[in-house]
């Protein structure tokens, strides 16, 4: 196994970016640090504006952080341009987000596609392969506004999937689906982190506790319980 | 197809209202420049047929022209020879000041027992590069044309005759009653004047335009009299200040309306188009915000809205021409009946037309489009916390 598979997947330490949600109202995290293994299933609790969705932008490099190191898959994110950010994300990361965020001029099957980064080679099946496995193959050429919540967000998971990234961050992805489709979703997810993939999940709810690997809470920008890298393992199913 | 062309039509498809307000704009437009443009130009080819046929309003004299008689008489007793308009047409810078040269001879004589004004009329010699315009009557030698008093005094009607100094000239056309000496006036051509008045290569005045189109208060006579100094300095000039006036006011009143027309519309249409754009960019901050979260370069979602914009733009640049040619040519006719048959469709609008709406519509979607790359995507991607 090379050095690259032996280290932490993420690796954060001081993390802090701060922005104001509200006049007068700072919102954001602080001083974080964070490490997460490959393979594992991270879930991240917290109330509204306790900094979840900062923290996933921040892994995501949607984000820059203010202060602090991020390293992600052996990449420093806070050294990287605009240009270098845009190139990460579009081969290492896959989102999913609470609100599907599907492009709704594209067909699944485009949907799909789009995950693609620009100029990167794959099987022309692979995003017909995704679509069947997740139960999409009757809509594959229906556009977006004609599909379910749960139908939205089992492509959007598709096109996160397509390209095969090694990290996937996941914002809310069950909160505007029924505890069938969340089920489902999870299941996808997880089934994603037993092949080999990394998930971070932020979320309010408790539905994928059972899934997790390694358990946070944020609390006002920072970690519930003061550690280096907190751990909730022993709770994990 | 590639990837930002799949993408803008699709979008634009999507977009459908959007897409059409924006073509609108532009084609509205558009359709109104070149609409302006072939009106202005058919106002300004109106105003100044209409104010030529307000007639010459400068009198290039002999410089010993008595002025007391020459206002008692109504023409100079002097004379110069007849190349004196070529020359003057020679010289440099001639048309900045002078045009519509028109040689005359003028002297008060008697035919058939009554006493009449006998004009002789040359050539006309206009700019270079102009159409060749007769700002009076064109004569044909051993024709005359005749003021309506002095053709009933005579019974002269056309096709018939007159005897002027012994030459029989035919009557081609009846002047109708002008209220002016031009009632009592015998138009020949110049040779047949020089002839009857023994006066062989000889001229009394040369008629001309004033092309600076200077109004009274700009007072214009003594540059006029200086450039006629530096080219003729045999001669005077003498400029009818109401018709010059009246000329230069028309003519400015014209290019000021064009002056304001044109850009005018171009800012309404900038304004329109800058608002649908900001608007599409708005409406498309969540899509925006996705790309940027797929990794898709700030260049290509630029290119997604500046594309859309060009594309619009050379079709509403294209439709803008039609239908603005289409407007011009239906009611031009009717707001310019003088010039109506010099109404035609320019093909030379097509190109600028084709060229700079697609590059003003991506210029006036430049800056949403900016902001659409440079807003933060964490903004509108993110759910809450």
């Amino acid at each position: 196994m090379d050095d690259a598979m032996n280290t932490p997947l993420i690796e954060a330490s001081g993390l802090t970016r701060n922005y104001a949600s509200k006049p007068g109202v700072v919102a954001g995290v602080s001083d974080l640090s964070l490490r997460v293994e490959r393979g594992e299933f991270v879930v991240i609790q917290g109330a509204s504006g306790s900094g979840k969705s900062t923290l996933l932008l921040l892994l995501g490099a949607l984000l820059r952080a203010e202060r602090g190191t991020l390293r992600i898959d052996g990449v420093e994110l806070t050294r990287l341009n605009a240009i270098e950010r845009a190139q990460y994300r579009a081969r290492s990361v896959g989102f999913v987000f609470q609100l599907f965020h599907l492009v709704p001029y594209l067909s699944v099957h485009r949907n799909v596609l789009s995950g693609l980064p620009p100029g990167v080679a794959v099987e022309p099946t692979e995003a017909d392969r995704w679509i069947d496995t997740l139960g999409l193959t009757e809509r594959r050429d229906a556009n977006p506004a004609t599909l379910s919540a749960g139908e939205r967000q089992r492509v959007a998971l598709a096109r996160a999937l397509v390209k095969r990234p090694p990290l996937i961050l996941a914002d809310e992805p069950t909160g505007n689906l029924d505890p069938d489709n969340a089920a489902r979703v999870l299941e996808h997810l997880d089934h994603y982190r037993r092949a080999g993939g990394t998930v971070v999940l932020v979320t309010h709810g408790s539905e994928a506790n059972r899934y997790a690997t390694q358990r946070l809470r944020l609390e006002a920008g920072h970690w519930a319980i003061p550690s280096a890298f907190p751990s909730f393992n022993d709770s994990a199913s | 197809m590639n990837f930002t062309l799949q993408n803008i039509l699709r979008e634009g498809w999507h977009s459908r209202l959007n897409s059409a307000l924006m073509l609108v704009a532009l084609t509205g437009a558009v359709t109104l420049l070149t609409a302006v443009q072939l009106l202005t130009a058919a106002a300004e080819r109106e105003t100044r047929r209409v104010v030529r046929d307000m007639g010459f309003n400068l009198r290039i004299l002999p410089k010993d022209t008595d002025p007391e008689r020459f206002f008692l008489e109504g023409y100079s007793e002097n004379t110069l020879p007849a190349d004196t308009v070529t020359r003057l047409a020679a010289g440099a810078g001639t048309f900045i000041t002078f045009n519509h040269l028109t040689p005359v001879l003028e002297r008060r004589i008697r035919v058939g027992g009554h006493e009449c004004l006998l004009t002789g009329l040359g050539d006309t010699v206009v700019g270079p590069g102009e159409k060749k315009q007769p700002m009076g009557f064109r004569i044909t030698p051993g024709t005359a044309q005749v003021g309506s008093i002095l053709a009933e005094r005579l019974g002269v009607t056309v096709g018939g005759t007159v005897e002027v100094a012994g030459r029989t000239l035919r009557v081609e056309r009846v002047l109708v009653e002008a209220g002016t000496e031009e009632d009592v006036r015998l138009y020949t051509a110049l040779s047949d004047a020089q002839t009857a008045l023994g006066l062989p290569g000889r001229i009394s005045e040369i008629k001309a335009i004033d092309c600076l189109c200077l109004t009274a208060d700009q007072d214009p006579l003594p540059k006029i009299r200086e450039a006629l100094s530096q080219l003729l300095p045999e001669a005077r000039v003498i400029q009818m200040r109401a018709l010059a006036d009246a000329r230069a006011k028309q003519r400015q009143a014209s290019e000021r309306v064009s002056a304001f027309a044109v850009p005018m519309t171009l800012l309404v249409a900038a304004v329109w188009i800058l608002v649908l754009a900001v608007l599409n960019v708005r409406q498309r901050r969540v899509e925006i915000g996705l790309w940027r979260a797929l990794g898709t370069g700030s260049s290509r979602i630029a290119a997604l809205f500046l594309g859309k914009a060009a594309l619009l733009g050379g079709l509403g640049g294209a439709l803008g021409w039609a239908i603005g040619t289409l407007v011009a040519l239906r009611w031009g006719p009717v707001l310019f009946p003088v010039t109506a048959a010099s109404l035609k469709m320019d093909p030379a609008l097509i190109g600028p037309a084709l060229t700079w709406t697609p590059l003003f519509a991506a210029a006036s979607s430049f800056l949403p489009a900016m902001m659409a790359v440079s807003q933060d995507p964490a903004e509108t991607l993110r759910a809450d916390g």
